[in-house]
């Protein structure tokens, strides 16, 4: 589903985000992304949904390289692959708004759409808010707004970047259970976090790294190697 | 293209509008005032070359009869104004003509005019000049006609018109000069706050799947309908000052001839709504140009 080979990120031609990092992810399964701050992580979500490009190496989602993308691929990428990023990136815009957004760049009618955000809104909780600015929503209320809005196109890839980042315990149990319940319904989901008690009580496969490169991948992991 | 993605781009540039109203508002003031400028200079131009054109062929001399000469004195004036070369015709305009066409001119001031009961003004030959350079030597010529008491000719309004429509047009250019370039860089600066202002909410529309093409077609809606409201403010203006300012100089300064009727002013109102659409496609089409590519390089 998505493999990377010999990646390598520089930025600004001088510092080395990713080096060298070979990883593959199958169908459907349910990893988790960890290490230190500055480790990368953010730099490999940002590379599989290719909002940046690989210095060297490829990556490759459903078989196909993706750096040889025209802009119409990209459009269809990313419409199967919903994201949660580690600031939200929410629409100045209403939820209702932000979650018709990027139905409507599908080409979806209108009956669609509000069938859609129906079912999405209320597996994450957000009825009451459809009508709010993300400017009028707390962080983790952002944060359902940014998952609803992640898998309202029913992707096959789910990427999320700190989605427990700004909730409290009770709330970052219930975000993960939504992400595994959409794993269970042929998602593939990849989860950069800090979070140790999620990690350690959901015993997935964990990819840690630490200066661009991946120190451990583990099924049934942890956040720490024992 | 279906009716769903016109329809796409309409809410989004509505949105984008009242996203960023304030500088919406600033945008199309900014295309307003560009406007504005421009029709005043056209107007002004297409005035002082009217007066131009309408001095230039009308070299005229005005000679004034005795007050009190008969019907064959005037005869007699004509057959010795035949006489004199360098004339290219000559009208005759009886005195009370011309008092009624005075009073036809101060239509406005009928207070002032009707003060003045009998017709105070003089039979007078209005002669047209081939050339304006032996007008000396005919004026002697003239003079020595029994029965013509008075010559009025303009040669120095002439020359002096000449020499300020010269000044003008020198010093007109380089007031349209700066003014075009003011207009440009207060444009290039509303587009810089555009790109500040909507950088983030781009790159994010690209991010979670919207093409350049969709983000393209939005932001050209919203600089026509800028170009469109900014232009339609300037119509509005240009026409009620056009009108006002017409009837007053008729109303103050009835001698000025204003070249109002020459003036198309639906030709000249479509014109700046040609231009301001023009403008405004132009300006967002090149600031989401830049954007998009500034979002691309990194
Ligand atoms: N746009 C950028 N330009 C330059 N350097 C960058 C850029 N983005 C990230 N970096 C650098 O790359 C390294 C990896 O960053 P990344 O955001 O991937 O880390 P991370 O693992 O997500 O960290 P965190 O857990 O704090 O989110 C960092 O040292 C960071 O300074
Ligand atoms: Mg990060």
């Amino acid at each position: 589903m998505i493999r990377l080979r010999n990646v390598t990120k520089i930025y600004n031609k001088t510092y080395t985000a990713i080096h060298r990092l070979n990883l593959h992810i199958s169908k459907d399964e349910f990893v988790f992304l960890v290490g230190p701050t500055g480790a990368g992580k953010t730099t490999l979500i940002k590379l599989i949904l290719r909002d940046i490009l690989p210095d060297s190496g490829n990556i490759y989602i459903d078989k196909v390289k993706t750096r040889e993308f025209n802009e119409k691929q990209v459009s269809k990428l990313r419409k199967n692959i919903g994201v949660i990023f580690q600031d939200f990136k929410l629409l100045n815009r209403t939820v209702y708004e932000n979650l018709a957004f990027v139905q409507k760049i599908q080409g979806e009618k209108k009956k669609t759409i509000k069938e859609n955000i129906d079912r999405v809104i209320s597996l994450v909780g957000l009825e009451n808010k459809l009508g709010f600015y993300p400017y009028q929503l707390s962080g983790g209320e952002r944060q359902k707004a940014s998952l609803a809005r992640a898998i309202i196109n029913s992707p096959h890839i789910l990427l999320a970047d700190e989605p427990t980042g700004n909730l409290d315990p009770d709330a970052s149990w219930e975000i993960i259970q939504i992400m595994s319940k959409i794993n269970m319904a042929n998602t593939t989901v990849v989860v950069a976090t800090h979070d140790k008690t999620v990690v350690d009580l959901m015993r997935k496969r964990v990819v840690a790294m630490h200066g661009g490169v991946i120190l451990r991948d583990q099924q049934l992991g942890s956040y720490h190697e024992f | 293209m279906n009716f769903r993605i016109i329809k796409f781009f309409i809410e989004e540039s509505i949105i984008s509008i009242k996203q960023n109203l304030l500088m919406s508002l600033v945008s199309i003031m900014t295309v307003s005032v560009s406007l504005i400028v421009l029709a005043a200079f056209t107007l002004l131009f297409i005035n002082i070359n009217g007066t131009i054109k309408n001095v230039s062929n009308n070299l005229t001399l005005t000679v004034y009869l005795d007050k009190n000469i008969t019907t064959t004195g005037i005869s007699k004036v004509q057959d010795q104004l035949m006489l004199v070369k360098g004339l290219n015709g000559m009208t005759f305009m009886p005195k009370e003509e011309a008092w009624r066409n005075l009073k036809e001119k101060f239509k406005y001031q009928s207070d002032v005019v009707g003060l003045i009961t009998n017709n105070p003004l003089p039979d007078s030959f209005t002669l047209k000049l081939a050339s304006i350079s032996d007008v000396d030597k005919m004026v002697k010529e003239l003079n020595l006609i029994e029965g013509i008491t008075d010559i009025r000719y303009g040669k120095g309004v002439v020359s002096r018109i000449r020499r300020f429509v010269q000044i003008f047009n020198y010093g007109g250019l380089a007031i349209v000069g700066f003014l075009l370039l003011a207009t440009f860089l207060i444009i290039i600066n509303t587009i810089n706050l555009t790109i500040l202002a909507k950088r983030k909410e781009v790159e994010i529309m690209k991010l979670v799947g919207a093409t350049n093409n969709y983000i393209k077609w939005s932001f050209m809606l919203e600089g026509f309908i800028i170009g469109f409201f900014g232009s339609i403010i300037a119509i509005i203006f240009v026409n009620s000052v056009f009108k006002i300012v017409t009837i007053n100089m008729q109303t103050y300064f009835p001698f000025i001839g204003l070249y109002s009727k020459n003036v198309n002013m639906l030709a000249l109102s479509s014109l700046l709504l040609v231009i301001g659409l023009f403008i405004g496609i132009l300006g967002s089409s090149i600031s989401i140009h830049v954007l998009l590519k500034s979002i691309i390089k990194k």
